[in-house]
This record gives C-alpha cells, structure tokens and sequence, in this order.
C-alpha cells in the first residue's frame, strides 16, 4: 500500500506498469482511495472537531469567520454600496450568537460528545466517497477520450491506474492551516493532473501527446459548452432588457 | 456461514469489477439464483445500516418543539424583527403562521421511514435489477451478443454490489458530502454493469458501452418528455384559467 502510494508521488511507471498487469488492479486502485480518503477525513473531522467542541467555541468560531468577512467588505471596493448590510449585521449579530448558542445547548437523548463523534465519524467515512466520486467522473471520460483516440486499455486498469491520481490529495489533510490549505490544494490538483496524464498513457498504451489530450478532451469541451450557454443566456437576458 | 461468505465474495467481486467472478457468473447453473441472493442481501444490509445511522442521528438531535421555541425566541428577540414588523404588518402574521406549522420542524432523521427502508431497498434493488438487466440484455443481443437471458440477470445481478458502498450510511450524518454516495454508486454502478454486459455477451468495448448506456438514454429522454408533457398540460390549464376569469 505504502510502496503503491511513494510509486504514484514519485511518478514510477515501473510499478504502474505492474500494476497494469495485476488482476487486482481496481482492489489496489481503490484502497489507496480508501486509505487517502480517511487520512484527510480523519485529519480534516479533528479540525472540525476542535473548533465545535463546546458551544462556546462554535458561536467564537463563528464569530471570527463573520468578522473576518466583515473586515474583507470594508477594505473591498463596495465598501461604500454595502455599508447597509455591514449596518445590519452589526445590530443583529449579538442576538444572533445568543440564538446559535441555546439552540447548541439545546438537551438531547444522548450527550453532545456522542454527536460530535458521530459528526467526525461521518466525515472521515465520507471524504474517501467524495475522492471516489469525483475519481469516477474524470476516469469515465479520460477512458472514452482515451479510446477514442486508440487507448488500448480497458476500464479496471483505467480506473486502478487513474485511482494513483488521488495519493497527492493527501495534501488535502493539511488544508485546515490558514493560507498554505489552498496553495497545498492547487499543487495537490496538478500534481494528481500529472500522474493521471502518465497513468493514462500507461494503461492504454498511448503516447504522452495522446495522453495529454485524453485527460483534456471533456472537460475541455464542457467548459467550451459551458461559456457558450453562459454567453447565450447573457445575451437574452441583455436583448430582453434593451 | 460458508453461503454468506460466497455472496460477499461475489458481491465484493462486482463491486470491484472482477472480470474473473463475472465470467465465473455466467458459466455457473445457479448463477440467476446467487446474483438474486447478492441483490436482496446487499439490499437489506444497506437498508439495515441506514436506519441504524438514522437511529444514531435521531439520538443526538434535541427535541423540535424546543428548536422551534428556541427559534421563535431568539429571531423574535433581533433588532430586524421589530422593524420589520413596524415596517410590515403582514409579515407578523406570516411568521406566526410558518412556526404553527409543526411540519416547518421534523427531525431530518425519520425512524419509520428508515424501517420502511430495509424492506424497499432490496425490492427496488431487485426490480431495478430485472427492468435494468432486461433492457441490457435486449440491446446486447441487438449488438450482437451471444448470452442467454439468464446469463446476462446472473452477470449484472452482481453490479448491485456496487450498492456496499452504501454500507457507510451506518455512521450518522454520513453524507457530509452530499450526492457523494449517490455519484460513486451511480457511476461504479454503470460501471459495473458495463464489465457485466461485455463478460457476459463476449461484446467489444464500444458495442457493450452503447449496450448498457442505451437504458439510461432511454429514461432520460423519457423522463424529458414527460415532464415537458407535464409542463404543457400546466401552462394550457392555466391558460384556460386566465381565459376564464378575463371573460
């Protein structure tokens, strides 16, 4: 597992042409998944857990989030336009932390630890679904593209050599220190980007060009698709104005 | 003991789309009857799981009536709330109105529904199994594919072991992520039937990769019409209402 995970950082088509070959390779795809998925949610529930664990601490968590956003309105360029709604939140807000603290005080059957275990349970059980959805999603279509364009693989040793793409996101567990979270997201992304470029190539026997293109084609044309509606749309919406 | 052990291998086998396990699938005489075994079982287990997290969320959450009250307190208690009821008259009795309703209030966890649960997820799970398999097996004879009709039920039988993945709802608020779940099940799960089909019918990729799409193609477009049958329906009543009343 652990040399599975090193060879996809590292980039070692060695292994990833064994792993090509392995009748178990979705087995051994998926667990790294698995094993990336619950260390980041694991990591990522115990942050959570810490700025929830008392009432108190959630409403001064909150609390810190809205004075963040409220500091970021008066240093932006609408400041002016939306003095109203920092007006608003600043006669309301007091009432509101006396409101979000009794409703978190609020007694129920089973005491708030079991909840908040529950609640870190869940989110380290979820994050490696939320990796494997997204996985699937961009493993069906680099596969299609992938033969259309000659790939000779088939869709187990796509999907298990495409699963390598999700060891970076490990990453992802450290994305609860404020500022490094979504610079380490980004490098996170490409990198993944990268390895699912070279497992592309290596399951389906493809050149790196060809590689390339597969992982692009899709999303490429969806997001094409997506400017032209969104151009179309704007367009009515101008026309039915004028 | 060994017979449960057999249907999760096979289960397991499907959700990991073991090429090996789906031809075993095909060549077995009892394989329709194991694929239905696989389909009820991971069916119930997901069922059963699923209430057992509603139970845990019903037991950590407090009781409605006192999130309702706390509720009408505390948002009656803001400074927005006198304005606007100065400003709005209405808008008291709109508010007063949406907190009489109890049903503004229930608990995200229904035990009930949940029970109903471990009895409708296998019986939807095998009637999606056999409308499901059906239509594959026509398109894959249409594509030229070899299998008997029993084969094809006992290969894309074990896709529902895609749905163990579903097995996670026994942690209480699992769906952190929501459509995680539903977007891993749906998408391995045409996966799997995909492996399924081409095991079964000995078919080329491309012919089995329209072979199972062709059924989900078929209820979009179905579910499309339908709707704009729908919307059309609507909008002439209306209309005709409109008509009515401007006479």
């Amino acid at each position: 597992m652990i040399e599975l995970f090193n060879g996809a950082l590292t980039l070692n088509q060695r292994l990833m042409l064994g792993l090509r070959e392995s009748p178990e390779v979705v087995r051994r795809g998926l667990t790294l998944v698995l094993f990336v998925g619950l260390l980041v949610g694991a990591v990522s529930g115990a942050s959570t857990l810490l700025n929830t664990a008392t009432p108190e601490r959630t409403v001064a968590t909150v609390r810190e989030f809205v004075e963040a956003q409220k500091r970021q309105i008066a240093l932006g360029p609408n400041a002016d336009q939306l003095q109203p709604l920092l007006r608003f939140v600043n006669e309301n807000e007091e009432a509101f932390y006396t409101l979000l603290q009794d409703l978190l005080e609020l007694p129920t059957p089973l005491p708030r630890p079991f909840q908040q275990a529950f609640q870190w349970l869940a989110t380290t059980v979820s994050t490696p679904l939320s990796y494997l959805g997204g996985l699937l999603l961009t493993v069906v279509f680099t596969h299609i593209a992938a033969r259309q364009l000659g790939g000779q693989g088939n869709i187990q040793q796509m999907l298990g050599l495409g699963a390598l793409s999700v060891a970076p996101h490990a990453l992802d567990a450290l994305a609860f220190i404020p500022g490094l979270g979504s610079i380490l997201g980004l490098i996170a992304w490409a990198w993944g980007l990268v390895i699912l470029v070279i497992a592309t190539s290596v399951a389906h026997r493809l050149e790196s060009t060809r590689a390339i293109l597969a992982v692009l084609l899709y999303p490429v044309l969806l997001g094409l698709l997506g400017f032209l509606l969104f151009c179309g749309l704007l367009f009515l919406v101008v026309a039915a104005a004028g | 003991m060994d017979f449960f052990a057999t249907i999760f291998r096979l289960a397991l086998g499907g959700l990991l789309l073991d090429a090996r396990v789906y031809r075993a699938q095909r060549e077995s005489p009892t394989g329709v009857q194991r694929a239905l075994l696989v389909v009820v079982l991971v069916g119930f287990l997901v069922g059963l799981a699923a209430w057992i997290g509603d139970i845990g969320e019903f037991l950590t959450q407090p009781d409605p009536q006192a999130v309702r009250d706390t509720l009408y307190t505390g948002l009656t208690a803001m400074p927005w709330y006198a304005q606007v009821a100065s400003a709005n008259p209405e808008f008291v009795a709109a508010f007063e109105q949406l907190f009489a309703d109890p049903s503004t209030f229930t608990l995200t966890a229904n035990l009930l529904v949940g029970a109903l649960g471990i009895v409708l997820t296998p019986l939807l799970g095998l009637i999606g199994w056999f409308v499901g398999g059906s239509i594959a097996h026509i398109a894959a004879r249409a594509f030229g594919g070899a299998a008997r009709y029993p084969q094809t039920l006992a290969c894309t039988g074990l896709a529902a072991g895609v749905n163990l993945l579903g097995l996670v709802q026994i942690v209480p608020y699992a769906e952190v992520f929501p459509g995680g779940l539903w977007l891993s099940t749906t998408l391995l799960g045409l996966l799997a039937t995909y492996v399924a089909v081409r095991e079964a019918h000995g078919l080329a990729p491309w012919r089995a990769f329209w072979a199972v799409l062709i059924g989900p193609l078929l209820l979009v477009v179905l579910l499309v019409a339908l709707y704009c049958c729908v919307v059309f329906v609507f909008a002439g009543a209306v209309g005709t209402l409109a008509g009515g009343a401007g006479r």
